[in-house]
């Protein structure tokens, strides 16, 4: 599973010779290969992923099979991380309630991000009145406090998972909104924007065509770094009771419902911890690493 | 400059009222009524209609915004709460010492440890001291806070006894709050410096100042730190912001009462008075935040400094700087 | 550069300055909170100065007039006009010197001759006639519940007053915990006023410091009217609030505080490990847990089939267990055993078998199951509840769902017909004082309550309202075995616990006995009751 250092070398040069063409792209692979923590972080990612779509594989019990005599088994062969107070197994509402976690995290990233490009794009682009009267309602919204906002999204359409996501989803557009309006702005003043206007072309195929595809590098380094963070704003909402509610499982409401056993049983929050912790872990890890290869100036 | 932060000031008025007018309009809408929450069960419409009167919740919606943004504007007057009749801005300045003294207790630790941290971890990329400060960092940001502070609890308050469990009563009970608030914005900072770090002394003019001959601390602390300090004052300062709006969790735990939980009781009642006016306060704190994070800025950055003279001046230095290039 | 450091500098000064400056002034403002108990200085005649305890619900106000409140701060600074004595469950009172039936419907009450309130004010029979008539004119929570006040009620002299019922339900000395107010005081601030946060009553304690989501302050009276013949004890009370109960356990544990509530977990761990320092007084709160139909909500709890199917489909027993840990204990009727009226009607056998026969008998398959949804408040409790139930129904062609939404929005949806709240897990969270049944079912009969806890069955409503008006004992154990044999045998209302409390204390602090004396159930514990000379035994 590991190269060794000259396999890695290799690896980098044939990527780099097999793309003549796409030598930036092959540039930013070989340094992300060469990043030991980001491969790290990757490889977490990529056995999470796998034991959480893959679930029915590597478990037997449904998630939400509860079973009396069952409560509170510790660790063993049958249920490899116990049961918990109903009798469930735990391993599996691990498995299933990354399904929820991850996805709740993805959805709520995609809503925000779609969005906040958007917005910070046109602002970042146009300048002038537009991107004044956009970054004061920018403002506005990150004024509001991210509690309040779950709360009326929850309140108003109901509860479950889809709408945890939009509620995570609305308290961040802000945040990509500001970074996609930066980074438009640096790029903007760069002179080959000049050049391609000043050949005709149009508003719309200028930032399609120009500055979108230099805006990626950071987007998708906040966005790798904004799954965590989400998956740690869903846990906060559960703790105090939003979020996803019983019995769909989810690591952040399976922790804060574990959280009164804490003391007699800790597997039941040490593991949900453990979760969301390596997750938090091998995104963060990724996305630095992704941010260091990305970026030209950190090239050594 | 000075210009300039008065702009800014006048600017946030507006940004106020903005955050004002939506919160009010989603607490209206948000299905739960603080009358009915007061009376509790089996009441009688009349005692309804008497108690709506009294709270003023019988007007429409524009005439109870209205009221309300008149009583602020005129006489500062946030309103009682619904359910304890006590002014709201009585217990706000109150609960104000509590979280900011938190607050800024937090964030003087995770400013002394996270920089430091940063820096040398940059300084010394890919060495064992680099990989383990980030570890270190990545794995206090990755335990939510109220796993790690019950833990805390039971470890230094149940079976040491060395530290007081709740309340802010002495010096003591104030460590583990800001332990806890201090973990996850050292955990922040760390990254954040240690990446603005890297990109700056990479820069070329580095280089160059290498190449001169200079000893290295003299590059970092004279020609690196001022441009690594930029995206850093900018998460320290939004840091602070949410710390000084009160971190819920840890006042939850620590039983602590300050701005956070008041908000967060408020949202349960459906105490309007009390949502509006911790809103509105919260919004006062961001947005003076951004400002003084503006100021820093322009101390740190005489580019930026001189992006606030007037545009005309901008353009001639602009096409001065181009002439005589 | 140098610039900038002197400015960064400067700004973290200036920074910890602040910072210090906040914790230093905080700790001068406060009133010293004294870890658990602090002993008597010499020669005051306290053996305590200060007791601290923690408590989960801080009330806004100390009016005593809804059951919230019963927080043990008002037996504090009020007298109650009657109260039941927690160990012989009589009727007793600590104002009235004497109270008798001139004959079946009129009951004549004479007050003592030297009570006084705290601020100078003698106690007159108007202002016992006004602790009793203002509930009425707020139409507080007591109120409604019961509807079986007094019609009338004359003035005889100072100290005597005459009440006229045309109908004497017995619950009416056990139902209401009535605190004595001062008329005049209590007109004079009005009932929205912040003063009730520093009530003037005739208890042995004042209010000293009340802040809100933090703490509240006890201090004895010196011019307590009963000092002489039974003085208090404890000099000072300090109720502290905590919003999350685990650190008020830990804080028991830690000896910082004398007393406090105890969750299920914690029991278990008491009882698993036992206690360093503290013990805990468990005992009946007097009524029981319910699952609750909701007639007016949905129409299939009148098919006798359905609702004995839910009785003899669902693992009772399990359930109980599973929500509530170590601190169920099994219910065999629907009043407590040990109420006066208790009669051993006996649990329903689980026969997941037989419920799907009558299920189907029902009309219901597994293709076609029954459709019933609550909304009820997030909570770990309900929550628990919520869960368990689900699985369980899914076994016998049930499909449950369930809303768990904050107070607010759960109080609005049970308040409105048709928001889909069609049955319930309930508790009478205010506790039979003497483990009479009135109390236990209050809403069941009314259908005014809550739109799901009305048992829409006009024999039972019928039979409610007997045992509530029987004046005999013997006719109203009668009645209520009658009643519960026939909530058993109609499956109207099914009990899965008896709800018992918890109470943890410092063993260095307080007695067995004198615990005893004072709690009486989770919610309602008597202060004034532990802190008295005589408790001390």
């Amino acid at each position: 599973m590991f190269r060794t250092k000259k396999q890695k070398e290799e690896l980098a040069n044939d990527l780099v010779a097999l793309s003549k063409k796409n030598t930036r792209t092959a540039d930013i692979l070989s340094r992300l290969v060469r990043n030991k923590l980001g491969m790290l972080g990757m490889i977490i990612i990529a056995i999470l992923l796998i034991l959480v779509i893959f679930a029915p594989v590597f478990t037997d019990y449904p998630y939400d099979a509860q079973s009396f005599p069952d409560r509170f088994i510790n660790p063993c062969w049958e249920h490899p991380l116990g049961t918990d107070n109903f009798g469930r197994d735990l391993w599996s509402r691990m498995l299933y309630g990354g399904r929820i976690s991850l996805l709740v995290s993805l959805v709520a990233i995609i809503i925000s991000s779609a969005v906040g490009i958007t917005v910070g794009a046109i602002a970042g682009f146009f300048g002038g009145r537009i991107d004044n009267v956009i970054t004061r309602i920018l403002d506005i919204l990150m004024a509001i406090p991210a509690l309040l906002m779950a709360i009326a999204v929850s309140s108003a359409l109901g509860t479950g998972p889809m709408k945890t996501a939009l509620a995570i989803a609305i308290s961040g557009i802000p945040y990509s909104a500001r970074v996609m309006r930066s980074t438009v702005l640096t790029i903007k003043d760069n002179e080959y924007i000049e050049a391609a206007q000043a050949t005709g072309s149009t508003n719309a195929r200028t930032i399609f065509k120009h500055v979108l595809p230099n805006t990626i590098a950071p987007l998708i380094v906040s966005a790798t770094l904004d799954i965590g963070g989400n998956i740690m704003a869903i846990s906060g909402l559960s703790f105090i009771g939003l979020g996803v509610q019983a019995p769909t499982p989810e690591w952040g409401s399976i922790l804060s419902a574990g959280r009164e056993f804490l003391r007699d049983f800790p597997p039941i929050v040490i593991f949900p911890a453990l979760f969301i912790g390596l997750t938090l872990f091998g995104f963060n890890i990724l996305g630095d690493a992704l941010r260091d290869a990305l970026d030209p100036r950190l090239k050594d | 400059m000075a210009k300039y932060i008065i702009k800014r000031i006048l600017w946030a008025i507006p940004v106020l009222l903005g955050v004002l007018i939506i919160v009010f309009t989603i607490t209206y809408l948000t299905p739960g009524d603080p009358v009915q929450t007061i009376l509790g069960n089996g009441y009688t419409p009349e005692k309804y209609a008497k108690k709506a009167a009294e709270l003023g919740l019988d007007k429409g919606y524009l005439a109870q915004l209205g009221s309300y943004i008149w009583n602020v504007v005129t006489r500062f007057d946030f309103g009682k709460s619904y359910m304890t009749n006590i002014p709201v801005i009585t217990e706000l300045t109150t609960r104000m010492g509590t979280t900011f003294s938190i607050a800024f207790l937090s964030i003087i630790v995770t400013i002394l440890i996270g920089i430091p941290c940063g820096i040398i971890a940059a300084i010394k990329q890919y060495s064992a001291l680099d990989y383990g400060f980030t570890s270190f960092a990545l794995i206090c940001s990755a335990i939510p806070s109220f796993v790690i502070a019950p833990v805390l609890l039971v470890v230094f308050g149940v079976k040491l006894r060395w530290l007081p469990l709740s309340g802010l009563d002495e010096w003591k009970s104030y460590i583990l709050p800001v332990f806890v608030n201090a973990l996850g914005g050292i955990a922040l900072l760390t990254r954040m410096t240690r990446t603005s770090m890297l990109e700056t002394i990479r820069q070329d003019y580095i280089r160059t100042a290498r190449a001169k001959g200079l000893r290295e601390s003299v590059i970092i602390w004279k020609h690196a730190m001022k441009n690594t300090m930029i995206p850093v004052i900018t998460v320290t300062g939004s840091w602070l912001a949410m710390l000084m709006g009160g971190a819920l969790i840890v006042e939850l735990i620590f039983s602590i009462p300050g701005l956070g939980t008041y908000l967060y009781g408020g949202i349960s009642n459906r105490d309007y008075p009390i949502i509006n006016g911790s809103v509105i306060l919260t919004a006062f704190i961001v947005c003076m935040m951004s400002i003084v994070v503006d100021i820093l800025y322009a101390v740190v950055d005489p580019r930026i400094k001189a992006q606030f003279s007037s545009g005309k001046k901008k353009k001639k230095s602009v096409q001065a700087a181009k002439e005589a290039a | 550069m140098k610039k900038l450091r002197t400015l960064v500098c400067l700004l973290l000064v200036v920074l910890m300055v602040l910072a210090l400056g906040a914790c230093g002034s905080k700790k001068s403002d406060d009133a010293e909170i004294s870890k658990a108990a602090v002993p008597g200085k010499e020669g005051s005649g306290y053996k305590y100065d200060s007791v601290t305890i923690g408590c989960s619900i801080m009330p806004n106000f100390i009016t005593g007039t809804t059951p919230a409140e019963n927080d043990g701060a008002c037996s504090l600074v009020f007298d109650e006009v009657f109260k039941v004595d927690p160990v012989t469950k009589e009727v007793k009172s600590e104002i009235l010197e004497d109270w008798h039936f001139e004959d079946d419907t009129t009951l004549v009450m004479k007050l003592k001759d030297n009570v006084y309130f705290s601020n100078g004010d003698k106690a007159t029979a108007e202002d016992v006639l006004f602790s009793y008539s203002s509930h009425v004119d707020r139409s507080s929570a007591y109120i409604w519940e019961f509807n079986i006040l007094y019609d009338e009620c004359e003035i005889v002299d100072e100290l005597t007053l005459k009440m006229k019922f045309s109908t004497f339900y017995s619950a009416f000395f056990s139902s209401y915990i009535i605190y004595l107010y001062d008329k005049s005081w209590a007109e004079s601030v009005g009932w929205d006023s912040l003063d009730w946060q520093k009530p003037v009553g005739t208890g042995p304690y004042v209010v000293s410091d009340y802040k809100i989501d933090d703490h509240a302050t006890f201090t004895a009276r010196d011019d307590y009217w009963n000092k002489d013949k039974d003085p208090v004890t404890i000099r000072e009370w300090v109720l502290k609030y905590y919003k999350d109960t685990s650190t008020m356990e830990m804080d028991l544990e830690a000896g910082n505080i004398a007393m406090c509530q105890f969750s299920a977990s914690e029991y278990e761990r008491f009882q698993k490990d036992g206690g360093k320092g503290y013990d805990v007084l468990t005992g009946s709160a007097g009524v029981n847990h319910f699952f609750q139909m909701g007639f007016l909500e949905n129409d299939c709890w009148y098919d006798k089939n359905i609702r004995e199917a839910f009785a003899v489909g669902i693992p009772w027993d399990e359930f109980g267990q599973v929500v509530l840990g170590v601190t169920w204990k099994q219910a065999t009727s629907s009043v407590p055993s040990d109420s006066p009226e208790y009669k051993n009607v006996g649990t329903y056998k689980y026969d997941l078998e037989k419920a799907k026969q009558l299920m189907t008998a029902a009309g219901y398959s597994e293709e076609k199951p029954l459709e019933i949804h609550t909304v009820t408040m997030e909570s770990p409790y309900f929550s628990k509840c919520c869960e368990a139930f689900e699985y369980y129904c899914n076994q016998m062609y049930v499909k449950f769902t369930f809303d768990l939404k904050d107070i607010a929005a759960t109080i609005n949806d049970w308040n409105t017909p048709g928001s889909g709240v069609e049955c319930g897990f309930y508790y009478d969270n205010f506790g039979s004082q003497d483990g009479q049944y009135v109390r236990g079912l209050d809403w069941a009969a009314n259908p005014n309550g809550s739109n799901w806890t009305f048992i829409d069955d006009e024999y039972y409503d019928n039979l409610y309202l007997e045992v509530a008006a029987s004046t005999d004992l013997q006719t109203r154990i009668a009645k209520s075995q009658e009643l519960q044999q026939y909530t058993y045998d109609e499956f109207l209302a099914i009990p899965y616990s008896e709800m018992t409390f918890q109470v943890g204390y410092r063993t260095d602090v307080f007695g067995k006995a004198q615990m005893e004396r004072a709690v009486m159930n989770s919610e309602y514990w008597n202060l004034a009751n532990m802190s008295y000379a005589s408790a001390w035994n």
